[in-house]
């Protein structure tokens, strides 16, 4: 953490508003990200997104600069996440997590866009499908899996992060690989 | 490819190969099984071409999706702030006048912002408006302009003075092909600026595409991209642009540095690659080469980079 981050964290747990409107600033687009490979909808990516940083605002007093504070915070959104509901489920609507795998497979490859993915090859279009086929994986699957190819960490700091094994991570990325690659393989061999 | 016919744990190492995070023995007994399967090889290659798929599509958050939450969470944390006590909602009640004035300065702020910031290529590449600059503001209200983050910072009660602090976002679309300076500036912008790492590395990785007629503050850019931008991937994809790009010395510098500083082992293979197809000669190499090279040779801790090093030295004193 830079000299300016820690006295900014300071100034916000004293209560300023500007101070945490620049931490917001500072994170958001990393959380946001997150929340968007986690979610296949906006709307819930966004609620996602109020959740975390309203938590990171209830519970900054407690933060004692242990850690960096984005790994505090992405442990934060790490959790929001995992505990999230839909507002689909919410409203009664089944969930993706409440799907087969068969389920599932049929309809993140079957219609997407109203087409099917083998005439997907706009840029903007192939980023909507691949956010679909990972946010359909189980939740500690599309957790490992972005942070391992969108965001870049290596196993060891998921399993940080996640706070469990090496072990166990490397078996999520592996199955949600297993699976990505599956129904994508048409749009890099 | 059947995989079928591999071992079942091959695709989970051979992801971990590919990241550079196998352990040395696993590695060497990894090596030894690719030497040997043509099948485990055409997995691996399957399996790199989706690593290289996957780089640069995680999703990328909009400006009016970010603007948008922001302002939703900071006029829930206003509000909270109402509700906790007198002296926070002291701090947000305006009186009529203020109010108005606050607005006035608001879009008086978003019109200068605009004039001061708006850059000119973009204006001029904006597809569909072709107008210059002051037409353009003429033509333009300041509503067009998403407001965000409104915060109004001093207010005195005997005073006539108030200070708002918004941040305001227009969205420009440019569209062109890469031997359009506007573009390739705008994509070095991105790389240099943005604090999304997933748009960084979509700006090297497009950068790549404009290599061969790079500008030099451009490739500046790339070169610091390569060496010290915070994420690994958006570091490949500046060090793939440049292997693209006419040799200089100031790109075979960068690879050097990559070489001999990263922390990233995956980086350091690219970065040696990339040297090697360079095309070194022993007109190209320098003594400080020569030492690097040596000193990866002896004791870089991946043994890939030793042997790269060591065959690369050799090539360069014969």
């Amino acid at each position: 953490m830079t000299q300016e981050e820690i006295l900014e964290i300071q100034r916000a747990q004293q209560g300023s508003q500007t101070a945490f409107a620049s931490l917001v600033a500072r994170y958001e687009n990393r959380v946001m990200r997150l929340a968007m490979s986690y979610c296949a909808s906006d709307e819930d990516a966004s609620d996602i997104f109020q959740e975390v940083f309203l938590r990171v605002f209830r519970s900054l007093s407690g933060f004692r600069f242990d850690s960096a504070f984005s790994t505090w915070l992405h442990r934060v959104t790490l959790n929001v996440c995992l505990t999230h509901r839909s507002r689909a489920a919410r409203r009664g609507v089944v969930s993706i997590d409440d799907m087969s795998e068969q389920e599932i497979v049929q309809r993140s490859t079957g219609d997407i866009l109203g087409r099917t993915t083998e005439t997907i090859t706009e840029a903007a279009d192939v980023l909507t499908l691949v956010r679909k086929v990972v946010t359909a994986l189980s939740p500690r699957q599309k957790l490992c899996f972005a942070l391992k190819f969108f965001d870049g960490h290596s196993i060891r700091e998921i399993a940080a992060l996640l706070e469990c094994s090496e072990g166990s991570v490397k078996r999520h990325v592996y199955e949600a690989t297993k699976r990505v690659r599956t129904q994508l393989r048409h749009l890099y061999e | 490819m059947n995989n079928q016919s591999l071992p079942e744990d091959s695709g989970e190492r051979l992801l971990l190969y590919l990241t550079g995070e196998l352990e040395e023995a696993e590695r060497r007994e990894l090596e030894q099984r690719l030497r040997e399967s043509a099948a485990l090889r055409a997995e691996l290659e399957s399996l790199r071409s989706f690593v290289n798929f996957m780089d640069d599509k995680g999703p990328a958050p909009s400006t009016s999706m970010i603007a948008g939450a922001r302002a939703q969470l900071l006029s829930s944390l206003g509000s909270r702030a109402q509700n906790s006590g007198p002296v926070s909602r002291k701090a947000w009640r305006l009186r009529p006048w203020a109010a108005a004035a606050s607005w006035l300065l608001c879009f008086a702020l978003g019109a200068a912002a605009v004039l001061v910031f708006q850059p000119e290529s973009a204006t001029k590449s904006d597809e569909g408006r072709n107008a210059d600059l002051p037409t353009f503001m003429s033509t333009k209200s300041a509503t067009e302009f998403q407001i965000a983050g409104v915060t109004i910072n001093a207010l005195a009660a005997d005073s006539d003075s108030v200070e708002v602090q918004m941040e305001l976002t227009r969205t420009l679309r440019l569209r062109g092909s890469f031997e359009d300076r506007a573009i390739r500036h705008s994509l070095a912008y991105a790389l240099a600026n943005e604090s999304n790492p997933g748009v960084r590395l979509r700006s090297a990785a497009l950068l790549g595409n404009a290599a061969e007629g790079l500008d030099d503050d451009v490739k500046q850019v790339l070169l610091t991209a390569m060496t010290s931008d915070e994420n690994p991937g958006v570091r490949k994809r500046a060090l793939d642009a440049l292997s693209e790009a006419a040799f200089d010395d100031a790109i075979r510098n960068g690879m050097l540095h990559v070489l001999q500083h990263d922390a990233n082992a995956g980086l350091r293979i690219a970065a040696i690659n990339a040297l090697a197809s360079l095309g070194h000669s022993r007109a190209t190499a320098d003594s400080a080469t020569v030492s690097i090279l040596r000193n990866k040779g002896l004791s870089d801790d991946n043994s890939y980079i030793r042997i790269r090093a060591a065959e690369l030295l050799k090539e360069i004193q014969l």
